[in-house]
């Protein structure tokens, strides 16, 4: 004697099932949202929009720095962020009298007045001399000597030049602009290198 | 008699329980990298620029490459000075290459080693505000800057700051060629005679 079956239970999405789907959704278009704003909003202060990698610290010996430019800074990055391959190009960034741009600002005034330069492939293959007379080096040693003509009368502690830089970059490009720092001597004691360092670290200069 | 077990009873993973499990890994990992970017900031480390005078340094720190490190400490003064000792009657080539092949199969270290020797380094300046270090960092033109980035952060956390740090470019070949390499005595800014290392580049 053959039994039919019977199908009591029903194929397909429970309530209780569907409720949890729905409240997931929920959250995660929540979360996605905000972020979305916080990351708005951190482009527009300008101070967190890092569009390279840094080098990244855990040191406390490190100064927050503010969304404005402040002194002269050296933004070194790749012409493809998304290229490894690519060269490397330098930026001059200068602040305004007022003290009122931003790093992006600044990029797109150093873009206009043409204070910028790709590094040569073979940068790395050169003899110090040859290296000193590539268009980015030229363009280093303009901006600091200027720089400092118009702002630093006098050796001053405070006096320094930044350097912002994809934490890939060759130590030599570094080392050049320390070096035209340091022949000014005491009136560019140091340079400023800009890292990411965790939040909590305090500030003790 | 046979009788079919029926397949009923398998055990199957339920189409709503995966979805749900899936949304809260993703909504997990979602929220989990936005405190983590969150908690990093943009900041600034301050390095002194170099000084255009004879380099004086109580400790070298050389990079040869991304993973070695040639250090240079008091301790490999004495061990020049007994080679000094011991085979003095060698021109000066022929000691400069022993001095050397001595430090180098002895003073080239691992990064893991390094820390553990700059650690230690860190205790004993907290341990004594009055004494004052002075690192000599020097990088091939060819490193990332990152790695010194890595060393200075590591200095710069003493709790007196008497650890003072430079940095230059420069090779392991460099020291590996140097014209001469010597002990000498020195006096320090207290009067104190000192035995150094001098490297003629």
């Amino acid at each position: 004697m053959a039994f039919k079956k019977r199908n009591n239970e029903k194929k397909g999405l429970s309530l209780p099932g569907l409720i949890d789907i729905i409240f997931l959704l929920l959250i995660f278009s929540l979360v996605t949202l905000s972020i979305s704003q916080a990351r708005v909003e951190t482009k527009r202060r300008g101070d967190q929009s890092v569009e390279f990698p840094l080098p990244e610290t855990r040191s406390t010996e490190t100064e927050e720095t503010g969304g404005i430019l402040q002194t002269l800074l050296f933004q070194i990055e790749r012409s493809d962020p998304e290229n490894v391959q690519s060269p490397k190009i330098i930026y001059a960034l200068f602040p305004s009298i007022k003290d009122s741009l931003n790093l992006e600002e600044a990029k797109i005034y150093a873009q206009r007045d043409s204070l910028f330069a790709p590094f040569p492939d073979n940068f790395l293959k050169m003899s110090d001399l040859a290296f000193s007379k590539t268009a980015p080096c030229g363009l280093i040693q303009w901006a600091i000597r200027k720089y400092k003509e118009d702002n630093f009368p006098k050796p001053d502690l405070a006096n320094s030049v930044e350097i912002r830089a994809d934490r890939n970059t060759e130590f030599r490009i570094v080392n050049f602009i320390m070096e035209q720092c340091s022949a000014y001597g005491d009136t560019i004691p140091r340079v400023v290198l800009r890292t990411l360092t965790a939040k909590e670290s305090q500030n003790v200069y | 008699m046979f009788i079919k077990i029926s397949d009923r009873n398998k055990e199957k993973i339920e189409l709503v329980s995966l979805i749900d499990m899936i949304f809260i890994l993703l909504v997990f990992f979602l929220v989990t990298s936005f405190v983590i970017k969150l908690n990093l900031q943009e900041r600034s480390l301050y390095v002194p620029t170099p000084k255009n005078v004879l380099g004086r340094a109580q400790l070298l720190i050389q990079f040869v490459d991304e993973n070695r490190i040639f250090w240079l400490d008091e301790e490999a003064s004495t061990v020049v000075e007994s080679i000094e000792e011991n085979y003095g009657y060698l021109n000066d080539a022929s000691l400069r290459d022993r001095i050397l092949s001595n430090l180098t199969s002895n003073n080239i270290i691992s990064l893991n080693q390094m820390d553990s020797k700059i650690n230690h380094l860190i205790s004993a300046a907290n341990q004594d505000p009055f004494t004052n270090y002075f690192i000599l960092i020097r990088c091939p033109n060819e490193l990332p800057y990152f790695h010194v980035i890595d060393v200075i952060e590591k200095l710069s956390s003493t709790k007196y700051r008497n650890i003072k740090y430079g940095c230059v470019g420069g090779t392991f070949d460099d020291i590996r060629y140097c014209k001469r390499i010597y002990d000498v005595v020195e006096k320090d800014s207290k009067g104190n005679r000192r035995k150094n290392l001098r490297i003629d580049f």
